[in-house]
C-alpha cells in the first residue's frame, strides 16, 4: 500500500495527561525507507514519547506524513496495519509457546496482505523463526526464555506483521554482547528489505555502529538529525549530555565515544 | 535471505512442526478429558445423597420414572439432579469470569469476588430478606435472587463508570473494586446489626453458597446466560492472548483496550452476578479453576477459556459430591466445602509446580 514511502514528521507535540508537551513542535528530516534511524537523547528528552506518539499509544498532534498521508489520525486498526511498536519489555509471567504468541500477535488484529487462516499464519510463524534461526524456541514457554532470548521473541512478534515502520524502544539494553549483535543483526536485516526503522538506542558506540541516521532529542525537540558520526560530536555531546568525550575513529573505521575525566 | 536451507534446517524445523502439532493435540485431548470427567462426576453426583437411595432406584427413576415411587422420584428429580447440574453450571460460570478477570486485569488473583461482586450480592439479598421486600406475584425466594443479582451487576456498572470516568488503569481498578469489597462488607455487617434473629439467620445462611437453592427454573436461566455469554468469550480469545503479550502492545495491535476491558467486564458481571444470585458466595472456583487449566494447557485463550470452563465446572461438581459425603447423613453447604477441600489441593497444586 504505501510501500517505500519516506515518513515526515511535522510540527509533533505530544505528552501523557497531566504531563503534556514531553515533545514540541518536533519536526524531523525524512526518514528513508531502508535504513536505521537510532533515536538518542537524555533520560526525559521525550525518546519514548516520540515512538509512542507514532505508534498511535498516546495523544498527539501535528503531522506524521506517508506520502500525501497524515498517518497521525488514521484509526488505530488501520494503524496497526502500517506500524508495530516494540516495548522495551515482554511480560515475564506469559504461560505461552513462542509459535502461539506469534500467531496470537497476527491473528489478534489481521493484516490485509497476509491470509488469516490459521494454518498460514503458524506457517508464517515457523518460516520466520527459521529465518530468525531460533527454531529452537519454537515451542518453549515464553516465561522460560532467557532476556537476550526474549527479545528475539518479542522482535519477531514485531516482525511477523512485517510492518513498513518498526518502532523500537531499547530493545537491546538489557543484552549481553551477543545477543546485542544477534538482535541489531535482525534489525538491519528487516531494514534492508525497504523498511523504515526508528530505534531507542541509549548506548551511542551502539548507534555509531549499527544506524544510517540519528536524530538526538534535547528538551522534546530535535537537536541535531544527521547521519550518525554528524550528529555525536563533541559539541553535541557536551551540550546535550553534559559529558566531556573524545570521538575517535577504531582501526577498523568505526567510530567510537571516548568519555574523558 | 536467500540462503539454502540444510538439512539441518529441515530437520530442526520439522521437529519443531511436530512438537508444536502435538502440543495442540495434547491441549485439546485434556480438555476433552476433563469434560469427561465432569460428567462422571455428574453421574456420580446424582447416585450419592442423604437418602440411602441405590443406584438400580435413581436408575430407574432417572429413565422409567413411572417404575418408581413418588418419594424416589422427588429426591432424583428435583433435588438431585438440580443440585448437580447447579453445580456445573455455577462451575462454568464463575470459572470463566474468573478466567476472563485475570486476563484483562492483568492479574493471577483476580476472580469475580475481588472486585465485589459476592460481597454486592450478598448486601442486596440481605437487604432484600430484612425489609421483606415483595412484588405480587413472584415469591420471596426470586426476590432475594433478583436483588443480589441487581446489586452484584450495580456494583460492576460502577467499576466502570469508575473506569470511564477516569480512564483507570488496571491498577486503580483493583483498588476501586476492594474498596467496593469492604463498603458493601461494612453495609452487610450493618443490616445484621439491625436484623431480627429471624432474618439474620436468613440472612448469614445465604451468604454461605449452597446449591441448595437450585431449581430448574435458576438451572434455566443460568444455562441461558453461559450459552449467550461464553461465545463471546470464546470470540475474544485471540484479543485476549495478544493482551497477555502487555496493554502497549495490545494497543499497538489495534485493540481498544479500554473498550474491550469494558466488554469482558460485562460478560463477567452477567456471569458472576447471575451464579451469585443464585447459589450465594462460593468463592475459591473463580481463582482455581483458570489456574489449574493454566498448568494445563497454557495461555493461549482458544484453550485456556473452555479448559477454565470445564474444570471448574469439574471442580464444583466435586465439591458438591464432598458437600454430601464429608459429614455422613447432612449436605454443608457447598462453599464451605470448596474453602475447606479446595484451599489444600490447590496450595498442593501450586507447591508441586514449582519443585
Amino acid at each position: 500500500m504505501k510501500e517505500n514511502h519516506e515518513v515526515y514528521i511535522k510540527q509533533l507535540t505530544a505528552g501523557y495527561p497531566g504531563k503534556p508537551g514531553i515533545i514540541r513542535q518536533l519536526t524531523t528530516r525524512s526518514l528513508q525507507p531502508g535504513t536505521i534511524t537510532a533515536l538518542a537523547g537524555p533520560n526525559a528528552a521525550g525518546k519514548s514519547t516520540l515512538l509512542k506518539s507514532i505508534a498511535g499509544l498516546i495523544p498527539a498532534r501535528g503531522e506524521i506524513m506517508i506520502g500525501q498521508q497524515n498517518i497521525l489520525h488514521f484509526p488505530m486498526l488501520k494503524k496497526a496495519k502500517l506500524i508495530s511498536y516494540m516495548p522495551q519489555y515482554l511480560p515475564f509471567d506469559i504461560s505461552l509457546s513462542v509459535v502461539e504468541s506469534l500467531v496470537a500477535s497476527l491473528k489478534a488484529s489481521p493484516l490485509d496482505q497476509i491470509s488469516a487462516k490459521l494454518p498460514e499464519v503458524e506457517k508464517r510463524a515457523f518460516d520466520l523463526l527459521e529465518e530468525m534461526d531460533i527454531m529452537h524456541l519454537a515451542t518453549e514457554a515464553v516465561n522460560r526464555l532467557s532476556g537476550g532470548q526474549r527479545q528475539l521473541v518479542s522482535l519477531a512478534q514485531a516482525i511477523i506483521r512485517v510492518p513498513e515502520i518498526l518502532l523500537l524502544d531499547e530493545p537491546t539494553s538489557a543484552l549481553d554482547l551477543q545477543h546485542q549483535v544477534t538482535v541489531m543483526r535482525w534489525i538491519k536485516n528487516y531494514a534492508r528489505r525497504g523498511k523504515i526503522i526508528l530505534i531507542v538506542l541509549h548506548d551511542i558506540n551502539m548507534a555509531l555502529r549499527w544506524a544510517d541516521e540519528a536524530i538526538l532529542l534535547h528538551n522534546g525537540r530535535v537537536y541535531l538529525h544527521d547521519k550518525p558520526g554528524a550528529v555525536f560530536t563533541k559539541e553535541a555531546l557536551k551540550e546535550v549530555y553534559h559529558v566531556n568525550a573524545d570521538i575517535e575513529a577504531t582501526a577498523s573505521g568505526h567510530l567510537q565515544v571516548i568519555v574523558k575525566d | 535471505m536467500n540462503v539454502q536451507k540444510t538439512d539441518q534446517q529441515q530437520a530442526a524445523r520439522r521437529i519443531a512442526e511436530q512438537t508444536y502439532d502435538r502440543l495442540q493435540k495434547k491441549r485439546l485431548l485434556i480438555i476433552i478429558g476433563i469434560a469427561v470427567a465432569c460428567f462422571i462426576s455428574f453421574c456420580f453426583d446424582i447416585v450419592t445423597g442423604p437418602s440411602s437411595l441405590s443406584i438400580q432406584q435413581v436408575l430407574a427413576a432417572l429413565f422409567h420414572s413411572s417404575s418408581t415411587d413418588n418419594a424416589t422420584d422427588v429426591i432424583v428429580w428435583k433435588v438431585r439432579m438440580p443440585y448437580a447440574l447447579m453445580a456445573l453450571l455455577t462451575g462454568t460460570a464463575l470459572s470463566v469470569a474468573g478466567a476472563e478477570m485475570q486476563t484483562i486485569l492483568n492479574n493471577p488473583l483476580a476472580s469475580p469476588f475481588t472486585l465485589g461482586v459476592s460481597a454486592a450480592a450478598t448486601f442486596g439479598a440481605a437487604l432484600a430478606i430484612v425489609l421483606g421486600i415483595t412484588l405480587p406475584g413472584v415469591s420471596a425466594n426470586w426476590i432475594v435472587s433478583l436483588n443480589a443479582f441487581l446489586f452484584a451487576f450495580g456494583s460492576v456498572l460502577l467499576l466502570q463508570a469508575f473506569a470511564r470516568w477516569k480512564n483507570a488503569g488496571v491498577g486503580s481498578l483493583v483498588l476501586f473494586g476492594i474498596a467496593l469489597v469492604f463498603t458493601f462488607n461494612a453495609l452487610v455487617a450493618l443490616i445484621h446489626y439491625i436484623a431480627t434473629p429471624e432474618a439474620l439467620q436468613q440472612v448469614v445462611f445465604w451468604s454461605m453458597g449452597s446449591l441448595a437453592r437450585a431449581n430448574w427454573d435458576k438451572i434455566r436461566l443460568l444455562a441461558i446466560v453461559i450459552a449467550v455469554v461464553v461465545p463471546f468469550t470464546m470470540a475474544s480469545s485471540w484479543k485476549m492472548t495478544a493482551l497477555r503479550l502487555g496493554e502497549e502492545r495490545a494497543a499497538g495491535l489495534g485493540i481498544q483496550v479500554n473498550r474491550f476491558r469494558f466488554m469482558s467486564l460485562l460478560r463477567i458481571s452477567l456471569l458472576a452476578a447471575t451464579s451469585v444470585a443464585f447459589v450465594g458466595t462460593i468463592g475459591f472456583i473463580g481463582l482455581v479453576g483458570p489456574h489449574i487449566a493454566r498448568m494445563l494447557v497454557g495461555e493461549d485463550h482458544r484453550y485456556w477459556f473452555p479448559a477454565s470452563l470445564v474444570t471448574g465446572a469439574l471442580v464444583m461438581s466435586l465439591a458438591s459430591i464432598a458437600s454430601k459425603l464429608l459429614v455422613a447423613g447432612t449436605l454443608l453447604p457447598v462453599g464451605i466445602v470448596t474453602a475447606l477441600i479446595g484451599v489444600p489441593v490447590f496450595v498442593y497444586l501450586i507447591l508441586r509446580k514449582d519443585r
